[in-house]
């Protein structure tokens, strides 16, 4: 094992499914639909590394990988919960998608990165959806985030242009005045909150379609692993 | 054997073109080829498809990437 790989004891500590119970918003309509099955919150320092101000796309890569962990057969990675921070620079730099001087930099990543190299580590391949910017296209996504939590229920990672910060969405619900999407935030720095903490704080929670940057792209990286879910014995 | 694929720039989609490689060809390979084609960087472009694995007669988009 390499000695930059994950220490165990450390993501045995996370929290686990930080979005259950979250009160769901009050102008909701219909049903929500959100992630299926367990995964470990990944946030700023929770491995000992302190990557504030560029780690939130990887620490988001490693809360999809934990779900894919838990919940899949996997034919690879069945052993890593996640890769760190240096296993996915590594990797990158592996693949050629980054040059040498990638690993041990500040780097930012998005979710092509993500799709890359949750396929080299697990063998599991991803759907890159875009939602070009300047209009109301990001209404879309409401559709597909939908059928994907029905179809594969894995977390979702989401990346913009201009929007630089990484959301892991974990659900989709219809409200009065537009949709809403369930989102943990990578960007957390502390001590390991409870789970009715981080919701109290807003690290987990409903945000407004419609408070999105409406003049930013957006992508968004849906692990397809529908058919690889474990089967109960 | 050779698979081909019809590549488009998202923010130009009247200008596709064709995008023939060796089977074995990294997805990674694929991109810098398309990118070179349409004189984009590489590191801030991705392909994607509307299916999940590239197969032959795929049809790509060229998109920007995101950093987080």
């Amino acid at each position: 094992m390499l000695k930059d790989s994950l220490i165990d004891s450390l993501v045995n500590a996370l929290p686990t499914n930080v979005h259950t119970d979250l009160q769901i918003p009050p102008d909701h309509r219909g049903q929500s639909d959100t992630v299926k099955g367990d995964y470990k919150y990944f946030h700023y320092g929770c491995d000992g590394q302190d990557d504030r101000g560029w780690g939130c796309g990887y620490r988001t890569v490693q809360t999809l990988a934990s779900w894919l962990f838990y919940n899949c057969d996997l034919t690879k990675g069945q052993g890593m919960v996640a890769p760190s921070l240096p296993d996915i620079q590594r990797a990158l730099v592996c693949m050629g998608d980054k040059p040498a001087h990638f690993f041990g930099s500040r780097e930012w990543i998005g979710t092509f990165e993500a799709s890359l190299v949750l396929d080299y580590f697990y063998n599991v391949p991803c759907k890159i959806v875009h939602v070009q910017g300047g209009g109301t296209d990001l209404v879309q996504v409401v559709g597909q985030l939908r059928e994907h939590f029905e179809r594969h229920g894995s977390p979702v990672m989401m990346g913009g242009g201009t929007d630089n910060s990484s959301k892991c969405v974990l659900g989709v619900c219809s409200g009065g005045h537009g949709a809403y999407l369930l989102i943990a935030d990578p960007h957390y720095y502390g001590a390991e909150l409870e789970r009715t903490e981080l919701q109290r704080q807003g690290w987990v929670d409903w945000t407004e379609l419609s408070s999105l940057d409406r003049s930013s792209f957006y992508n968004l990286c849906m692990p397809q692993a529908g058919s690889m879910l474990k089967t109960l014995k | 054997s050779k698979v081909t694929f019809k590549i488009t720039l998202t923010s130009d989609p009247r200008l596709p073109f064709k995008l023939s490689v060796p089977e074995s060809t990294p997805f990674t390979a694929v991109l810098k080829f398309a990118a070179e084609e349409f004189k984009v960087p590489a590191a801030t472009s991705a392909i994607i498809t509307n299916s999940v694995f590239l197969k032959h007669g795929s049809e790509l988009r060229l998109i920007p990437r995101d950093r987080v």
